[in-house]
Parts: C-alpha cells; structure tokens; sequence
C-alpha cells in the first residue's frame, strides 16, 4: 500500500543524486552480491561437475544420499503440515481476538528467530537427554527421540514454526473481520465461513509462509546437527550429509549433493518472488478500487436517472 | 417483522456504549439511528444482529417480531446486514457474492442450482446491474459495490434488514442518488429496516422515524418532523442543523436577549430560518428588548437562501437565513451594525452546551 500511495510522490532517484553518484551506487550493490552469492553459486556447480556427469548422478543415487534425501522429504513433510495448522490458529487467535498475555505469545512465536540453532538442538537434548527424568522416562517406554527421526523433527519444527504465523497475522489484522462477520450473518457456519472467506482471502500469504518454511526446513543444519547423532544411512539429511561428505575430502559429491539444495533455494525464491507480485497485486487493486470510485460515480447517477422501474 | 429492545445497556471495559436504551420499531417501518460518532448508535445495530451481546441485565430485551433472540446466534437471525465498507467477498464474482446465502444453507434447505440462479439474477435485476454478475467486486464502482451488498443481504429473505452507514464510504452525489433509491427500494419491499447514519439530511430524508442518540442514551425518538421541528433537548436541535445560542430571560411569552447569564437567565436557540436582521431598533419596546445587536461579517448569497454571518461582541457568531428579496430590501453590505430578532425560538431548562 506504502508503495502504491508514494507513486504519485516524486521518488527518491529524482534530481538531488547525481548519475555518477547513481553509477557508483549500482557497480557497489552489483558487485558485493556477484561477489558474495554469484561466485558461490557457480562455484557449487563448478566443484559438482569437476570430475564430470558420471560422478555428479553418482552422488545422488548412492544408498547414503538417497536416505538423506528421502529423511528431508519425509522431515519436511511432517514440520510443513504442523506449521500450517499452528500458523493459522496462532494468526486468526492473534489477529482476531484481545486478550491478557497477547504481546507476550507475539514474543514467543518469534523466539526461535532470535535463538540460535545450535542452541535451539541443546534445548532438545537437555529434555529428551538420558540424564534428564523426561529423557529416561521415554527410554523406558521403548520411545527414542534423540538421534532418530522424532528429534530431528522436532528440531526442525522449532527453527521454522514462526513463518507462518508471522506471515498471517499482520495480513489478517489488516484484513479486518467485517468479511467474516458478514458471512456469518448470512447464515454460514464458522467452517463454511473459514473454508469459503477466511482461507481464500489469506491463501497467497499463506503460500508465502509454506515456501519459506519448506525451504528452511529443507536447509536447516544447526538445530538438527545437534540432535541427529550423524548416523549415516539413518539419521542423516542433506545438509548433513554434505558436511560428511565434505568433511570426507569427497569435495565433488558434497557439491553435487548442496546443488540439490541450491536447487531449492532458486525455485523456492521465485515462487517467494511470484507470490510477493501477486499479494501486492491484491492489495494494489483494494486500494485502486477506492480511487475509481469517483471515476464511477458518472455511471452511477445514469444508472439511477434511468432507474425508476 | 418489529424490532423492540428494552433496557439495553453495553459497556466495553470503561466505556459505556449504551446506557438503557429502550427502542421500539414497528414492522415495516424505516428507522434511523442518528447521532456523533461514539453515541451507540453502531453497537445497538449490532446487538440487533447478534454480533455484540448486550451486558446480561436481567431487565434487558430483544425482541424481534415479538420473540426474544437473545438465544440466537448471528448465524441464526436472519437479517440483512449491510457494512459501510460493503464487506463483500473480494475472491467471488458479483453472482457468487449475492448467492453466498443460499449456498450455505444445509442440504435440505437449499434452493437448487437454478432457483439460486433464478434469485440471484431477480436481486440483480433489483439493484440494477443486470450486466455485472460476473465481475469481482474490485471491478465496481463504490456505489454499485454497496448496490451488490444490499442484495447479498436482501438474498436471504431477511426478517430485518441493518444498514451500517451504508453510504458513508461514497460521496455527496452518489449518496444523494442511493438515499432515493433506497427509500424507493423499502417502499417496494417493506421489510422492516434500522439505518445507522452519522447525517442528518439522510436521516430527515430518508426515514420514517429517528432516533436520534447522544452519550450512549436515547435523546428523542420521532418523525423526521417531530425532531426537526419540536426538538426534545438542545443537542437535538444543534444535531440537526445549524443553530444560533442566544442569553436572555423569558418575560410573559417574550424572550428579553439581554445577554444575562444568571441563575434565572434562559438559553434560547432558534434556527438560522428563525431569526430576522433590521436596520434600526426602531421597533417597539418588547420587541426592541428582543434584538440584539450585531455586525455583519460575512454575505453568501448563492444558494436558495442568502446566508448571511454576524459577529456580536463577547459571544459566539449568528448565522442568518433570509431571502433574497429581503437580503436586496436590506442593502446589507460587510460591516454595517445591525439588528438581529427572533421570529421563533425555543428554550431548553437543561444545562447543555454547543
């Protein structure tokens, strides 16, 4: 919306920078990210295929790298659901509804932003530990959680859980209830009403949110790296398998495996790009709709002259 | 249907909202709820619709055709609610939009696909956008976006309808227009309608019975006539158009406009319309005693009436309405000392203040 309104406002390229001044400011910014995230990017690809194709697909199709891919998939799988359901019910609570103690559930939904992964693996080994009561509890139970699928997943639901919720909830609160309140009072049950209103209305920002959780999901090392115990062929996901790999001297195939994840980041970030058009779009078209208003008032009055039926 | 609340009373946390309010519609009847911003007047519509609860008073009512809602959910009700800002489904077309409706009912009370069809092309025919049904709401205009609400809500066959400042997003021309429209529409339908408005010419136009709402309480429940003309209290009276504040006493059915500000002294308001301006105090004693003196400050004269702005010392300005011939019988020009008299004026006992 800011962008919309500053249209008419005289941008800040006009006159006062001079076009040298622009030059340098462009050959600066162009430079640092051909620097920092060009070069790596190629060198990923260059190292994978350094000693040709057969070894690149040999990376991949190797027992130990097809577990850490289908343990990613299958991690990704799980974390992406929960966040979805989590992301929603924490934005439509926050949005919707005030209560004691709000501002303080805003503070930890952003807590693993502000936490460091490896931290956020601690945390999850201290609990779940052998020394811990809740550790030997489950030990006795037959129940593992450490160096095995359940922490890994756990560790990486926590490092992803807030992009949803924090995608939704500014979009909702902007959104207002009066849709939603109409639709009950049109005889809509709340499913129906959050089948039918609510959900298509957050759908795009809520897309935004699932790629960003996918793709960090997908990427996480820190978190997961304390938790999985490194067990190859079982515990292991991509991104710890290409720190094996690499740490193997095996520097072609631990390449070839992070160009997978180079792979998701791309595809990740244009869908992310996509998504970010077609909600500024949306609210492009609220905000244009309030402006033609005036354009269609010579419509309406003809509407009305001719209108007495 | 009839709409009645009894002693209504609503706070939210500190603020109080409605204090026993107590209203009763007749079936068929177009009301409106007028007052500022902050009176109540939005939150008793939305009580009617289901969507506040009022604050549990065992002596508090709302009845709608003589039967109490107050176990019905909003989902339940059944009326037409119509918001300021349209509140139309941004994602569906115009079609689906007033359709909405019907298509949640449940399996066996759902209209089938070609009596929905049949409906919702009747209520487009209603509102005069036969040829739109298939655009989104981003796609219209202000007012034909509040036209497709009002169907929307007129779709479900709805025992009242509830209009939130329905015209308040739009402006003077296309307001004008939808006012007439809407009251053609009722006069047509006859379903019993509560209007929540903020303007006083759309109240006096439009309705066939005020409220008029002030600090959460009811000041005055009548016929446009009725408020305009025999206004219960002076916030009525300044609510529904420019009024003039006169200091005085009230000697034998004669306003004396000395100014005095004392225990006995009167506040007298009259109307622009009622007031008079002469050249001389020449007049006779009672009525010389009824004049005050004045400067002419202002002269607007386009407009059915001229109008024309006054400044007395230590007091607030008078605004006068005359006609032309008498502004031309004048000769007023800017600066000239006047005197200004009271055709009509009323007194109000209660300490209220402009």
């Amino acid at each position: 919306m800011a962008g919309h309104g500053s249209q008419g406002l005289p941008g800040p390229s006009t006159p006062t920078e001079s076009p040298l001044a622009r030059v340098v400011l462009l050959a600066i910014s162009l430079g640092f990210l051909l620097l920092f995230l060009g070069l790596p990017l190629v060198a990923v690809f260059q190292e994978a295929f350094r000693q040709g194709w057969h070894v690149y697909v040999e990376s991949f199709v190797n027992p130990a790298a097809l577990a850490a891919i289908k343990l990613t998939l299958l991690t990704t799988a799980i974390v992406v659901p929960i966040n979805v359901v989590f992301g929603v019910a924490a934005a439509w609570l926050l949005a919707r509804f005030s209560f004691r103690g709000k501002n303080a559930l805003l503070t930890l939904i952003d807590l693993p932003f502000s936490v460091s992964p490896v931290v956020a693996g601690l945390m999850l080994v201290l609990l779940f530990g052998s020394q811990s009561i809740f550790g030997s509890l489950l030990r006795d139970a037959g129940v593992q959680i450490l160096f095995a699928v359940p922490g890994i997943v756990l560790a990486t639901l926590f490092v992803t859980f807030p992009f949803v919720a924090r995608e939704l909830i500014p979009l909702m609160q902007q959104q207002g209830t009066e849709e939603e309140e109409a639709a009950i009072l049109l005889g809509a049950s709340g499913w129906q009403m959050f089948w039918r209103v609510t959900l298509p209305n957050i759908r795009w920002g809520l897309l935004y949110g699932v790629v960003l959780s996918v793709a960090r999901a997908m990427g996480e090392f820190g978190a997961v790296s304390v938790v999985s115990g490194h067990i190859r062929g079982a515990t292991n996901t991509i991104p710890l398998h290409v720190e094996i790999l690499y740490n193997e001297y095996s520097f072609a195939s631990a390449f070839a495996v992070a160009s997978l994840l180079v792979f998701v980041a791309l595809i990740s970030l244009s869908v992310k790009t996509w998504l970010e058009w077609k909600i500024a779009r949306d609210q492009n078209e609220r905000v244009t709709l309030a402006e033609a208003e005036s354009v269609g008032h010579a419509q309406d009055s003809r509407v009305q002259a001719g209108g007495s039926h | 249907m009839s709409i009645e609340v009894r002693h209504l009373h609503k706070s939210f946390k500190d603020f109080v909202a409605l204090r026993d309010v107590s209203v009763n519609i007749a079936s068929g009847e177009l009301v409106a709820l007028l007052g500022p911003s902050g009176s109540g007047k939005t939150t008793l519509l939305r009580i009617i619709a289901g969507l506040d609860t009022p604050d549990p008073k065992p002596e508090t009512v709302v009845l709608v055709n003589g039967e109490s809602v107050h176990d019905h959910s909003a989902q339940q009700r059944r009326v037409g609610f119509v918001f300021q800002h349209y509140a139309l489904f941004r994602h569906m077309t115009v079609f689906d939009n007033i359709a909405f409706g019907l298509t949640v009912r449940p399996k066996a009370e759902r209209p089938t696909k070609e009596e929905i069809s049949r409906r919702v092309t009747e209520l487009l025919r209603l509102i005069q956008l036969e040829g739109l049904a298939g655009r989104f709401p981003s796609q219209l205009s202000g007012g034909q976006r509040q036209r497709v609400a009002l169907a929307r809500a007129l779709a479900i066959e709805p025992k009242v309808l509830l209009l939130d400042e329905p015209f308040g997003a739009l402006d003077a021309k296309v307001r004008q227009d939808l006012r007439r429209w809407l009251r053609r529409l009722h006069e047509e339908l006859h379903v019993t309608t509560v209007l929540v408005t903020h303007d006083q010419e759309e109240a006096l136009e439009v309705a066939d019975r005020i409220v008029v709402m002030n600090h959460a309480r009811v000041e005055q429940f009548g016929t446009p006539e009725q408020v305009f003309h025999h206004p219960a209290s002076g916030f009525v009276m300044d609510f529904l158009g420019h009024v003039n504040l006169f200091h005085g006493r009230v000697e034998g059915g004669q306003s004396i406009l000395d100014g005095s500000a004392g225990p006995d002294s009167s506040r007298i308001y009259a109307r622009p319309f009622e007031l008079d301006i002469h050249r001389e105090s020449g007049l006779s004693g009672s009525a010389a005693a009824s004049a005050v003196k004045a400067r002419v400050d202002r002269i607007l004269a386009a407009g059915a009436q001229a109008k024309v702005e006054l400044a007395r010392p230590g007091d607030d300005p008078i605004l006068v309405e005359l006609s032309h011939a008498r502004l031309r019988e004048l000769g007023l020009s800017v600066g000239d000392e006047v005197f200004v008299s009271l055709k009509e004026a009323r007194i109000f006992d209660e300490d209220y203040s402009i």
